[in-house]
């Protein structure tokens, strides 16, 4: 198989090729175009010029349901499945539209799906919703869907974020025992990631183009960095020299039933603790506990030593407590609103005298401000956020929370998203901050962004603490393998 | 096993909606033993029998997670419209009348599907702008003038008289079942069907579940947009038909017997375990919500009260019920720290 | 970012003062049109005061749609609002004012009546929406049918007439003029609008309707914001309420049933988004006017109110279809396509 590009915008002279029963790595950062390139192939996007050869028949552009027909089969993210309806459906249905059935036999769309979860030695109840199963058991469903319509070639978008390790493990021995029927499985991801250590290859895209590709024994973090940004990048490490060791914030045997149990820790001036654990650890439901929105069960929040219990974000934002969500989209800011309005939203009531009357001037010097301290590439306050890259929005949204003027900044995943010059930079702003005094809680699961930034870390799995590093473990050598060892730990 | 089936069931929205239509039968019939008979039933069946069909049609929107409000205006256009043309030509047959308000609907249906598909409009806005258009065109066509029972075309209001079966009272008078419920048993059925065991109807389902699979998974969404608005269109037709046959006659801009329905029928939906925002909803569940809001409806003065009260008890039920079923679920969403929309 | 390449199309296009631009330039249109057609019937100082009496109700109604809209809401129940307010404000009337009681006194206390019963119907809307968690269109649909149904329970469908000479006296009053009705419209106007663009209160409705969930996760007390906005929206439809009851001399429920649709029409009209978050009372205001001026055009033309109605119809979709347009081109000036999508995948 041969797909080669020659398009503008988002992908340039991209030549691309996956032979039959290989596993591909894609990987690039966010905007270098892979995205784009998959929905390409999959017929989404048509390309503005150049060609796609699949199974040696060549096409000047597929639509979705050549590319389907030709076995080509794409694993969204978000895994476009569909929530309400049953496991058995959501398998099968793919298969009944590209047969252009008209009529529904409910009878073979359960043969069809439990012949695929056969296939891949998975039993799931075929009756049940979606909606109602673990993000891996969905991932299953949407692999399923995909061999049911004899797919040759499956493209599989970030895959792992959502797993634990054991589920990880699951997933490669299936794409392996696919890979031994002679299915092609492409990943796409943005990091250094464990499905490359089962990959054949690992090709490298830039700002749209190809890099290269690479033996995956050859693929280090180092190069792949090196790679993926075209410069070498060693990111600023944090030391906390503030010398007052009064606790800010102290949390003690804090317990939300079903998302976390027991946590304990303490964060003082200067100190920019790390959160880490896989997805479902329960880092994100403790930060949104210290922000009211997730309803505590037992334990204490003590912040400078008052007992605190917060029932929503006011109550925090106004005691000091901020939190700069997960989501940038949907939580984080207002895609079609000014930066003006953006970082003014959490601090309004100062913008305005006693009469509720808004300081529309002072609303400006503080985005300026804000635009110029955070270095916010932009063609002035009024732009709206959807006008900004990934980066630059995610400047403005930790500009609007360090307005606030917090003792204590929570900042979950803050670099999700954003491209390494960026990162580099909200690294130092986040350490810049915390010198001058903040109390810092880093939720991230990117290992080196934990190394660069924190002082103190505590690991989490399943709802529980499973591991306390200082700063002296911290800097040890093999400190990622007893990270990853605690993360992977029973 | 078989008492666990029940129990899902009646944990279900549908489910406890029956439970109080049973609990509220059971009121009525003892504040008032005149309400238990026969009679009444079969009347009942033959006076919302248009409101069913019409909630057939609202389903579909619903479960693609649209909503419609210009169906009403539809039905009466069509209904009228082909009662002006049976009685400009003459052409006394019933099969004609329908065949003439279902073109109608269909039409009009597809100009609702094209505005929404291709213009991306909100389905609310959209619909609530071809309501008025739908009038305007029926208007300038066939004109407005009402026509009253003395010059209906004898062939609605036969089909209005005519019964399946009759069995007289005591007192001498009659009873039976309308005809009506040939056509709601055939479209409820067809509904089901097409719901359930084509490729169509799943491809409605899976719009209101998520729009972005259904273009991914390869639905032709312009072909579902369409035959949703067509299927609501050519039941509204019918509905109009039969709701013309019924009163025995028809003043378009005035009559008040399906305008301003279109909200309530909307509603008892829900209020019936249908989701507004699409994906989730069975027929059963339209039957059942409607049952409730025609049983306010109707059956106030056998507790003593004059139909003015209607929209107090109907109002007050949507109330109660929509808060029941939203607190569960805003519940849930808390549990599970879901913030978005 | 592309720097220097976005024209002053563009730009204009850009901005939200766009739909304002083109408001002002069909109103003065529409006016010089109907001028010229009509001639002295239409230029008449009794025609303008005419349709001064008739703006008020209509245009409170369309402020309080546009208020929920601009919140990403919608207020279904404003006109069941506005009918019940008007009955129990009937009601008190005619009980002070029958046995010989004072008929200013009388008069007052059923204006306060009105109000707190619109404001009490607006307060009920915000708790099902903030604290119960229905959907706006939901519960405003549900309350909608319980206020007319309280107000058809109470009255039985029939008409509350016989109230003191000088409650109409007051809907005819005049200053200069102008009506006193339309005066109150204005002012009522001129401080939402003062209150959307200049208070806290203002900004936090704009930012609550363009994200809910970013919202909250700002701060921003969400629950009171509902609560305020719904029952402002209930206090104009009590205002609203009154001058209807005060216009026709009685109350009934079904009066101003049409208005419903008008009022999202003008709302869209004026540039309130329908997903909340943008949008100008100026608008919402020319296009009330415009909306006005057509309607009394028709009327002196002899044109069919259905016929009106199709042409609200036309209007709204065509306004609709222009706004996709104006959308899909903003987007083609936006950065490159593919980065912007691919920032919108999902985090999980």
């Amino acid at each position: 198989m041969y797909k080669s590009f020659g398009a503008v915008q988002a992908l340039k002279n991209v030549s691309f090729e996956v032979a039959p029963a290989e596993i591909h790595c894609l990987v690039g950062e966010n905007g270098s175009g892979k995205s784009t390139f998959v929905k390409t192939v999959a017929g989404v996007h048509p390309p503005d010029s150049g060609e796609i050869i699949l199974n040696g028949n060549s096409y000047p552009k597929v639509n979705v349901r050549e590319a389907i027909k030709e076995g080509i089969q794409v694993i969204y993210q978000d895994l476009s499945l569909f929530p309400s309806m049953t496991v058995a459906e959501n398998i099968a249905t793919n298969r009944m539209i590209a047969e252009n059935r008209r009529f529904i036999n409910w009878k073979e769309i359960r043969e069809i799906a439990a012949k695929q979860l056969e296939r891949i030695g998975v039993s799931l109840d075929l009756d049940e919703a979606v909606e109602n199963l673990s993000v891996a058991n969905r991932q299953l469903v949407a692999i399923c869907r995909a061999l049911s319509l004899d797919a040759k070639l499956i493209f599989m978008d970030e895959p792992t974020t959502a797993l634990t390790k054991t589920e990880v493990d699951r997933l490669l021995n299936i794409v392996l025992d696919l890979k031994s029927k002679g299915i092609s499985v492409v990943f796409i991801s943005h990091k250094l990631d464990e499905v490359m250590e089962v990959a054949d290859l690992v090709s490298i895209f830039r700002d749209g183009e190809k890099v290269g590709d690479f033996p995956s024994s050859e693929v280090n973090e180092k190069m792949l960095v090196y790679h993926m940004t075209g410069r070498k990048v060693e990111y600023p490490r944090y030391n906390r020299t503030y010398k007052d060791d009064t606790p800010v914030l102290e949390v003690k045997n804090l317990t939300s039933n079903g998302k976390y149990e027991d946590v304990s820790f303490t964060v003082r001036k200067g100190d920019i603790l790390g959160l880490t654990g896989l997805l479902g650890a329960g880092r994100t439901e403790l930060a949104l506990t210290l922000f009211g929105l997730n309803p505590q069960d037992s334990g204490k929040i003590i912040l400078e030593g008052k007992e605190r219990k917060f029932t929503t974000p006011y109550q925090a934002i106004k005691s000091g407590i901020s939190l700069v969500p997960e989501n940038r989209q949907t939580q984080g800011c207002y895609m079609n609103k000014s930066i003006t309005d953006n970082v003014a939203a959490p601090i309004l009531d100062r913008m305005a005298n006693g009469g509720g009357v808004l300081n529309v001037n002072k609303m400006k010097e503080h985005a300026e401000d804000t635009v110029k301290t955070l270095r916010v590439v932009t063609a002035g306050i009024s732009t709206e956020l959807q006008n900004l890259s990934g980066g630059n929005q995610q400047k403005v949204v930790l500009g609007k929370w360090i307005g606030t003027n917090p003792k204590v900044l929570i900042l979950d995943s803050p670099t999700v998203g954003v491209d390494v010059g960026s990162k580099e930079e909200i690294y130092q702003h986040i350490q810049k901050f915390a010198a001058q005094g903040t109390a810092v809680i880093l939720i991230s699961d990117e290992i080196p962004e934990i190394l660069a930034n924190c002082n103190k870390l505590i690991v989490m799995k399943k709802g529980k603490v499973v591991g306390r590093l200082e700063s002296d473990d911290l800097n040890v050598a093999d400190v990622r393998d007893r990270i990853h060892a605690l993360m992977d730990s029973n | 096993m078989k008492s666990n089936a029940i129990k899902k069931f009646f944990s279900k929205t549908e489910g406890y909606i029956l439970l109080i239509v049973i609990v509220y039968c059971i009121i009525v019939a003892a504040v008032n033993p005149n309400f238990m008979t026969p009679g009444n039933f079969l009347d009942l069946i033959r006076s919302s029998s248009w409101y069913w069909i019409l909630g057939f049609g609202v389903l579909l929107v619903l479960l693609s997670g649209g909503i419609d409000v210009s169906y009403t205006a539809i039905a009466i256009c069509s209904g009228y419209v082909s009662a002006c043309v049976i009685q400009r030509t003459g052409i006394e047959n019933l099969a004609f009348a329908f065949f003439i308000a279902i073109l109608i609907g269909l039409w009009f249906g597809a100009i609702n599907g094209f505005l929404i598909h291709y213009f991306r409009l909100p389905t609310l806005i959209a619909t609530l702008g071809t309501k008025t258009i739908f009038i305007g065109i029926m208007a300038a066509l066939v004109g407005v003038e009402a026509i009253n029972t003395d010059h209906l075309p004898a062939v609605f209001k036969d089909f209005g008289l005519a019964k399946l079966f009759t069995v007289p009272t005591e007192t001498g008078a009659e009873y039976g079942l309308s005809v009506f419920f040939i056509p709601l048993v055939i479209l409820g059925i067809l509904t089901w069907f097409i719901l359930y065991r084509t490729q169509i109807g799943r491809s409605v389902v899976a719009l209101g579940n998520s729009e972005v699979s259904a273009e991914r998974a390869g639905y032709n969404l312009f072909k579902t947009r369409m035959f949703i608005y067509m299927y609501v269109g050519a039941l509204a037709a019918v509905a109009g038909v039969i709701a013309i046959s019924d009163v025995a006659w028809i003043a378009p801009l005035s009559s008040t017997m399906i305008r301003g329905t279109e909200l309530t029928i909307i509603a008892a939906l829900i209020i019936g375990g249908v989701k507004l925002t699409g994906g989730e909803g069975t027929v059963f569940a339209s039957i059942i919500g409607l049952l409730l809001v025609r049983l306010f409806e109707t059956t106030l003065i056998f507790l003593g009260l004059t139909s003015s009260w209607q929209n107090f008890f109907t109002g007050l039920v949507f109330v109660a019920s929509l808060s029941v079923t939203s607190l569960q679920r805003a519940r849930k969403r808390r549990r599970m720290l879901l913030f978005e929309e | 970012m592309k720097k220097g390449i976005n024209s002053f199309g563009d730009r204009l296009l850009q901005s939200e003062d766009v739909n304002v631009l083109i408001l002002t330039i069909t109103f003065v249109a529409v006016l010089v049109v109907l001028s010229i057609v009509l001639g002295g019937t239409f230029l008449s100082a009794a025609n303008f005061q005419s349709m001064g009496f008739q703006i008020p109700e209509f245009g409170l109604l369309s402020l309080a749609m546009s208020l929920c809209m601009l919140a990403g809401g919608i207020d279904l129940s404003i006109v069941g609002n506005a009918n019940l307010s008007s009955v129990l404000a009937a009601y008190t009337l005619l009980a002070l004012s029958e046995n010989g009681g004072n008929p200013i006194i009388a008069i007052i206390v059923a204006i306060v009546v009105g109000l707190v019963v619109g404001v009490g119907c607006g307060l009920l809307n915000g708790l099902l929406i903030a604290k119960v968690s229905i959907l706006p269109i939901l519960a405003t649909l549900s309350t909608m049918i319980l206020y007319d149904g309280i107000a058809m329970a109470l009255t039985d469908g029939k008409t509350v007439l016989g109230f003191p000479l000088e409650f109409s006296k007051m809907a005819i009053a005049k200053a200069g003029g102008i009506p006193g009705v339309f005066i109150v419209f204005v002012v009522v106007a001129i401080i939402i609008s003062l209150v959307l663009t200049r208070t806290f209160f203002g900004k936090n409705i704009y930012l609550y309707g363009a994200n809910k969930t970013v919202s909250l996760f700002s701060g921003i007390r969400v629950n009171s914001l509902i609560l305020k906005t719904y029952a402002i929206s209930g206090l104009f439809a009590g205002i609203a309420g009154l001058m209807l009851m005060a216009r026709v001399n009685s109350a009934k429920v079904g009066y101003g049933d049409t208005y419903l649709l008008q009022t999202m029409l003008v709302s869209i009209l004026g540039g309130v988004s329908p997903t909340g978050g943008k949008g100008k009372v100026l608008g919402v205001f020319l296009g009330i006017l415009v909306l006005q001026m057509l309607q009394s055009g028709f009327t002196l033309l002899g044109v069919e109110p259905y016929f009106r109605n199709f042409i609200w119809g036309v209007v709204l979709i065509g306004v609709m279809i222009a706004n996709f347009y104006i959308e899909r081109s903003k987007k083609k000036i936006k950065r490159p396509k593919a980065t912007a999508k691919e920032a919108q995948q999902p985090v999980a």
